[in-house]
């Protein structure tokens, strides 16, 4: 699962730095976002494109990821409502992006968690009772119940 | 002597330590012939649980022979088999004389660690960190048993290691998990996590007698054990867990939920462990409790929940109202191990039980690191792994 985890990792860092060096794009894209937001959410991109290139285990860092870009969903989506946005059109087509990138996203973080999907070995017979499961039901009560109850203490 | 050692996040060395000595007149030395892989061991594996240092010795689940004894210990002697529990008691506190042995009040060596972080001392444990007193692990050649004269069970050479050696931990472990739900024989007993003291939990449930026992994970082998000990299993890759149960249980909830899974739930199959997960990864929360949660919303009200997955520290949103309106009664803890291990260890020896079913990977202790790697991902159908130094 390095694979995705490098693409989403790259593309976090150059979505980061690009917000950090031109933190007014998104306005002049339409989309009224705050120099200083904008700002913080490349910092984050970058610190999340970092921990992706770096970590053994992508899976967090890609849930975070999906969670931010959910975030960036909401925030673009309440800027279209209120009227905010001076290019609808702009702000419709980054929700349709963020939207598919979030989809990947969580799609790779499942991959990197899913197991096998089919047994590889067989362990059907492997009861560790001496008897069928239905004769052992209760079992231990009748151990009990004819033995006297084993004491606790050592 | 060689041993298994934790140098940090996943980062597990066969090296050189320097031998155990009797340290106090009730010490053993035991020459180890099994070791086991816990899923414990996991979460210090995964670097999730505080107080490790780089060099401890890892590792609680282990038995041999007898090598050597303190002048004090009157209990053991050299050739004397035995397995050794994880918990360290000292047989004299007020907590063991009550037989709540995993809460020793003496035998933690780092108390003022345990009572920083939970509020009181808790017993030591082997392999498991300074919050536990630091003590060396079994995953070694020798093993120093402190208070050698309480815990170690004899056991008799005509039951293998493998039939013997989960006394120490998980057979317990299993056990108490399901004596703690008082099951009744109406009752359906949930068990999350088919793991090795998820298996151990099923069979015990179905001995203690409930009507039906349903388990939970999404690993196949794993699901094909539990449904050979008797259990009706659900594969949350493939099924809600919470519709199946309501349906099982003809919409009343099973009575008795038994946590075998702890702070690593599985992490992408719900919208609360995605959560769990990325605020994991930031320090923003130390566990994963989406099992805990599940099992508050399923269970039947007036039920119980017993937990005997490790939790580690502080876990978020746990629906408490559920849990105070439902009427639940929560029973947890590490284990009592030797409140348990005679009479298990005479079900053992009646045949009614034969623990060596969980053992799927039998290897040498220098390959205990490519093990650990094996187990977390549980590839290669491994469900439990046994060492031999």
């Amino acid at each position: 699962m390095r694979s995705p985890a490098r693409v989403f990792g790259w593309l976090g860092i150059g979505l980061g730095i690009a917000g950090l060096l031109m933190p007014n794009l998104l306005t002049l894209a339409g989309l009224r976002a705050r120099p200083t937001a904008t700002r913080l959410r490349a910092v984050s991109q970058i610190a999340i494109g970092a921990g992706l290139l770096t970590s053994r285990d992508p899976q967090p860092w890609l849930l975070g990821r999906a969670v931010g870009d959910v975030l960036d969903i909401a925030t673009v989506g309440v800027g279209l409502i209120t009227g905010r946005s001076t290019r609808p059109l702009t702000a419709v087509t980054a929700i349709a992006l963020l939207g598919g990138l979030t989809t990947l996203e969580s799609k790779a973080a499942m991959a990197a968690e899913v197991g096998p999907t089919a047994a590889v070995r067989d362990y059907s017979e492997r009861s560790g009772f001496n008897q069928p499961v239905e004769a052992m039901r209760g079992a231990a009560n009748r151990m009990l119940q004819t033995e006297g109850p084993k004491s606790p203490s050592a | 002597m060689k041993a298994l050692c934790w140098h940090g996040k996943n980062d597990v060395r066969f090296e050189t330590v320097p031998d155990p000595i009797i340290e106090a007149p009730r010490d053993a030395i035991i020459k180890v012939s099994s070791c086991a892989i816990c899923g414990s061991d996991l979460h210090l594996f995964d670097g999730l649980m505080p107080g490790m240092k780089a060099g401890d010795v890892l590792g609680h689940e282990c038995m041999g022979k007898v090598v050597e004894v303190g002048s004090g210990n009157k209990k053991l002697k050299v050739g004397d088999r035995v397995v050794v529990p994880f918990t360290i008691c000292c047989g004299e506190c007020e907590q063991c004389l009550r037989g709540n042995w995993s809460v020793c009040e003496r035998s933690n060596r780092n108390a003022s660690m345990a009572e920083l972080a939970f509020g009181h001392v808790t017993a030591g444990l082997f392999g498991y960190s300074h919050l536990t007193g630091g003590y060396a692990g079994g995953q070694a050649e020798y093993l120093r048993v402190p208070y050698a004269d309480v815990g170690p069970i004899k056991v008799p050479a005509n039951l293998s290691d493998e039939q013997v050696l989960f006394l120490s931990d998980i057979l317990p472990t299993g056990w108490q998990a399901a004596a703690n739900c008082d099951i009744e024989p109406t009752d359906t007993v949930a068990v999350w996590g088919a793991g090795p003291v998820g298996q151990f939990a099923v069979r015990s449930a179905v001995l203690m007698g409930a009507a039906q026992v349903v388990c939970i994970d999404n690993v196949p082998e794993r699901l094909d054990m539990a449904r050979a000990g008797g259990a009706i299993t659900i594969d949350f890759n493939h099924e809600s867990v919470i519709d199946r149960l309501q349906e099982l249980t003809q919409g009343k909830g099973p009575e008795k939920c038994i946590d075998a899974v702890g702070m690593e739930a599985n992490s992408v199959r719900s919208i609360d462990s995605m959560i769990d997960r990325v605020k994991q990864a930031v320090m923003l929360e130390s566990d994963r409790p989406h099992v805990l949660r599940e099992m508050i919303y399923v269970c039947r009200p007036a039920g119980t929940i017993s937990v005997a997955g490790v939790y580690g520290g502080f876990s978020d949103k746990i629906p408490f109202g559920a849990f105070m309106n439902k009427g639940l009664t929560m029973r947890t803890g590490q284990t009592h191990v030797n409140r348990w291990t005679a009479d298990l260890l005479a079900r053992i020896e009646a045949g009614q039980i034969d623990p060596s079913f969980v053992v799927t990977h039998s290897v040498r202790l220098e390959d205990g690191p490519a093990m650990y790697e094996t187990f977390r991902d549980k590839e290669d159908g491994c469900i439990k792994v046994v060492m031999k130094p």
